[in-house]
């Protein structure tokens, strides 16, 4: 045997055309790969096209509906709706507000002593519907005074029911002034309307008032009528208790 | 320049997102979003229809007479000439004549007296105060004052005074009353 022959079976070269054809491999993928995402790039850009087309138009649709519904509201009566719910909206906070005084003339003349006289009135509406009540009047004794005091104090609608400037007239008479409040509730009109017409009649007359167990008069002395003096209960005043 | 071809190609799609896909899409959110609201519109738009023929069947449902009349119970304007003609009506079916008529301050709102208040008050109801005597007995007052009360246009009474010592000669008295009426703005 040669001894410089050494058997081997490992090449002594390496293998340069496989490495060559690996790099080819990969060159190849990496070109699929970028055809692959240019091609996804191209379909997203017309996608995203196509979507902003759909949009506009679609908001263009949207806007031409838009117009025709609301040309079709007819703001004429829309407006006169609205006109027509403040009005009647309006009207019933008013009317929940609104004041019969009259009926104060009724309760003052089942409250008044019949030897006792007013001879002046005076009422004004506060701001909070409550009226203020001024009166001057005559009466026979102080004792009348006194107990036209009692009869006004001891009726719970009335507030602050003062009696002043009490003294002897040239007539022998005792004058005197009252002033008080009377709450909102019972001047309210919708309080007072089921018996408005108790209160004071169309004719004119005052009719029977609330029930009383003294005598009394109506105020104004001799110009109100013996007919219209307080002397049933059959149609009792929503003033008094 | 072979292996370059794979770069040109990414270089495209990376720029045609980033040049066009990208910008393009976030404007086509902004897009959506007008379009949701132009939908919402329209929605609302159709439950506004409904409501709208709902009241106006219930409009319809008014008689012309009911309306008249509550156009007099709150008119849209204070014709200051027509109310002292109303008021001057109803004391005429007394057969009572105005005396001291005095037109108060018109304000802006339905309870404040100054009339330095007009435009600023934002209350839908303006009102007038109208002062005036009347001369008459106790009972004929009375009815003149009961007839005031339900009279369709709404009068409020702010005032009353009198004095019935002259009544005891005369048999009547002079009546003072200040009213306040209102009108919708």
């Amino acid at each position: 045997m040669d001894p410089q022959v050494q058997a081997s079976f490992i090449p002594k070269k390496s293998f340069d055309t496989g490495t060559a054809r690996g790099e080819g491999a990969f060159g190849s993928l990496f070109l699929l790969i970028a055809i692959f995402l240019l091609l996804a790039s191209v379909a997203a850009a017309g996608g995203v096209y196509a979507y902003q087309r759909y949009l506009a138009n679609s908001i263009v649709q949207q806007s031409d509906s838009l117009q025709k519904a609301e040309a079709a509201f007819d703001p004429g009566a829309i407006q006169d709706l609205s006109r027509m719910d403040s009005r009647i909206n309006n009207a019933l906070t008013l009317l929940q507000g609104h004041v019969a005084p009259s009926a104060l003339f009724t309760f003052l003349s089942t409250q008044t002593l019949q030897s006792v006289q007013f001879t002046s009135f005076s009422y004004e509406l506060q701001t909070n519907g409550s009226a203020k009540i001024s009166l001057n009047g005559l009466a026979d004794s102080f004792s009348a005074v006194a107990l036209q005091s009692d009869q006004l104090n001891a009726n719970k609608l009335l507030k602050g029911v003062v009696f002043s400037n009490i003294r002897v007239d040239t007539n022998g008479k005792i004058a005197f002034s009252v002033e008080m409040s009377l709450g909102s509730a019972s001047l309210n009109y919708a309080n007072n309307i089921g018996s408005a017409t108790g209160a004071v009649s169309k004719t004119g007359t005052t009719q029977t008032p609330a029930s009383t167990t003294q005598q009394e008069q109506p105020m104004a002395g001799s110009s109100v009528p013996a007919s219209s003096a307080p002397a049933s209960t059959t149609a009792p005043s929503p003033l008094t208790h | 320049m072979r292996a370059l071809i794979p770069l040109i190609i990414l270089a495209a799609a990376i720029g045609l997102f980033v040049m066009y896909t990208n910008p393009t899409f976030q404007a086509s959110k902004s897009l959506a979003t007008q379009a949701a609201s132009y939908n919402d519109a329209l929605s609302k738009a159709q439950q506004l229809r409904a409501m709208r023929d709902s009241l106006l069947s219930k409009r319809n449902t008014f008689s012309n007479e009911d309306v008249t009349k509550l156009e007099h119970v709150l008119p849209d304007n204070i014709d200051t000439i027509r109310l002292i003609i109303d008021i001057n009506n109803i004391a005429s079916k007394h057969n009572l004549s105005l005396g001291n008529l005095q037109l108060g301050s018109i304000s802006d709102s339905r309870s404040t007296q100054s009339s330095a208040a007009v435009g600023s008050s934002g209350d839908p109801i303006g009102s007038v105060q109208i002062g005036f005597t009347v001369s008459t007995d106790y009972d004929t007052f009375l009815a003149f004052l009961h007839d005031l009360e339900h009279s369709l246009r709404i009068i409020d009474v702010d005032k009353i005074s009198f004095d019935s010592s002259t009544s005891q000669t005369t048999g009547s008295s002079t009546y003072t009353l200040d009213l306040r009426t209102y009108w919708l703005h």
